[in-house]
């Protein structure tokens, strides 16, 4: 089992700066952001140093704010809208680094709103006191439009994206970020949305990593 | 490095990377009447290529037949005559949208208005009963958009007006009345209309559609049952017009010197240099250039170019990048890209389809 790790102000300082730094991703809006933080975290996996075995929960349930740029220019809209809202996934891990997930996501703004419905795999990387995780899911989205007489509909959406929880106890862990890019054809176009989530993660159970034989070695 | 340290600072270089990257604006609005539907369709216009994408929620409810359509200076505003309603409307836009609001009451126009203009600078609003043979003038309301009749509105104009046509200083308006084959002239004072002198001009036979170059030189007249464009040169005073040398110009082609196109829009391009004329006979549309001094119209090589099925409208994007042809039949639109030095018409592409037939078009700018 893990242990409990305290976190200490240097941590604390260090989300707090993520926060602002994805404010500000919030406020500017643009969708550029969210492939810099992608590639920024497939950077951070490829640069973390090795450390020792850690475990990953069996089950957990994520549940937090999300934050959607919805592409609503092929609706014919003057550009992008930006829209708030929840992302709830539950996630079952078969093996130490791979597992089912799906998620139940609905994103609200002025003008129109998105919830979809998706599950996918997802493939987990533990280094530290982090859990890198990356998945693709498959599922529909459902829009409805408050402009004219409100027409709505449903397409199917691909989800792919990633993210990072930061080990807080036992049960808990904070989802530091969460970036996807979720493609949709609604209304006969194609909108390539991105979206951004953050909250807490709870979990049950743990699935240690296998230790390998060196061979040659005495027991 | 730890690791937590590195990787905020990879999120804060990330961050400051991502506010760099802008997002630009490079569309606009048109708006389109479908009078069968009582609805008015409105699409986004892509500055580059000119395509139309039909905003979702699109088409609005408007009024009984909507039959002309005007965009405010300002872009918050559109206006629409509806012509069995015997009204105008009011719209506010919504500007990340492009979406219509009506905004009551309705302003009560004469009967069956059929055609709407607007001074350059948005204070005047003048609509042509078709009907009751007169012109309804309104002061808009800058804030608000809301129009109210003014003292001495509507003034009585020839039989049966059908178009409209005001200078880009606002200091004139003609009037096309078919019945008469001919172009009343009036000042406008305040919104108040008073005749020019040797007003009206008789010009040919069935004047349907009127327009005024950008710099207020001349007027440009199709004449639907003659064939026939005619030009007149404005005199920048008193606003009185008078025939230029050689007019009125066929609208058929130098080969076919009789033809029935039954030319029924006529517009000018921002630039001054070309005019075009939609051809509801032929299903096509005739370019011509302009002799800047002269104002005399040439056909260009190849023209005219083929549009949808019975063209009854010619609008020329704000930017003047497009040309627009609405066809009555066919129900949709035809869109054009420009050539800027020619004035030609490369093969139209159907930009969109309507849901009934299209009556008239505007863009925003």
């Amino acid at each position: 089992m893990r242990k409990k790790r305290p976190v200490t102000t240097s941590q604390a300082q260090s989300q707090s700066l993520i926060q602002d730094s994805q404010m500000t991703l919030i406020q500017r809006g643009s969708t550029t952001a969210f492939l810099f933080l992608l590639i920024g975290f497939l950077l951070l996996v490829v640069g973390s140093p090795p450390s020792a075995a850690q475990d990953v929960p069996r089950i957990e349930v994520f549940g937090g704010y999300s934050y959607l740029r919805f592409d609503s220019r092929s609706f014919g809209f003057a550009g992008s809208t930006n829209l708030n809202g929840y992302n709830l996934a539950p996630a079952f891990n078969i093996f130490h680094g791979f597992g089912v997930v799906g998620e139940l996501s609905g994103q609200y703004g002025s003008h129109l709103n998105l919830r979809d419905v998706a599950v996918g795999p997802q493939i987990l990387y533990p280094r530290n006191n982090l859990i890198f995780f990356a998945h693709v899911m498959y599922g529909d989205a459902r829009t409805h439009v408050s402009v004219g007489n409100g027409p709505g509909d449903t397409a199917r959406v691909i989800v792919a994206g990633a993210g990072a929880d930061l080990h807080y106890s036992s049960r808990l862990s904070i989802r530091v970020v969460q970036v996807d890019y979720l493609r949709t054809s609604l209304f006969r176009g194609t909108q390539n949305n991105f979206r951004i989530s953050t909250g807490l993660v709870y979990h049950w159970g743990a699935i240690q990593e296998k230790k390998h034989k060196v061979p040659g070695k005495a027991p | 490095m730890t690791p937590i340290k590195q990787q905020s600072l990879v999120c804060i270089v990330l961050a400051s990377l991502a506010g760099l990257a802008g997002c630009s604006s490079s569309n606009h609005v048109a708006y389109v009447t479908l009078g069968q539907g009582n609805t008015i369709a409105a699409f986004r216009v892509d500055n580059h290529s000119g395509s139309l994408t039909k905003i979702v929620g699109s088409p609005f409810n408007a009024g009984n037949s909507p039959i002309s359509i005007l965009v405010h200076p300002s872009n918050k505003f559109v206006y629409a005559a509806n012509q069995i309603g015997n009204d105008i409307s009011l719209f506010t836009v919504d500007q990340s949208t492009g979406a219509l609001t009506e905004v009551g009451p309705r302003a009560a126009a004469g009967i069956a208005p059929a055609f709407l203009t607007m001074d350059s600078g948005g204070h005047f609003l003048f609509a042509a009963n078709q009907a009751s043979n007169s012109i309804s003038v309104y002061s808009i309301d800058a804030a608000k958009g809301t129009l109210t009749e003014i003292q001495g509105s509507p003034f009585v104009t020839g039989a049966n007006p059908v178009a409209l046509a005001i200078t880009p200083s606002g200091k004139f308006l003609y009037v096309a009345t078919p019945n008469l084959q001919s172009v009343f002239g009036y000042s406008v004072g305040s919104g108040v209309l008073q005749p020019v002198p040797d007003s009206p001009v008789l010009v040919d036979v069935g004047p349907v559609s009127l327009a005024v170059d950008p710099a207020g030189h001349f007027l440009y007249v199709a004449n639907f049952i003659a064939n026939t464009l005619s030009v007149l040169a404005i005199d920048p005073n008193s606003g009185a017009l008078m025939a230029i040398a050689g007019s009125p110009f066929t609208t058929c082609t130098s080969t076919t010197t009789t033809c029935t196109n039954n030319p029924v829009w006529v517009a000018v391009h921002p630039s001054g240099k070309f005019v075009y004329t939609a051809n509801k006979g032929t299903s096509n549309v005739s370019v011509f250039s302009i002799a800047s001094t002269t104002g005399v119209p040439t056909q260009i090589t190849n023209s005219p170019f083929a549009t949808g099925s019975t063209p009854v409208f010619a609008s020329v994007d704000s930017t003047g990048r497009f040309l627009f042809i609405g066809n009555q039949s066919s129900r949709n639109i035809t869109g054009f890209s420009i050539n800027q030095s020619t004035g030609a018409l490369p093969a139209g592409v159907v930009g969109a389809a309507t849901t009934s037939a299209p009556t008239s078009m505007i863009t925003t700018k």
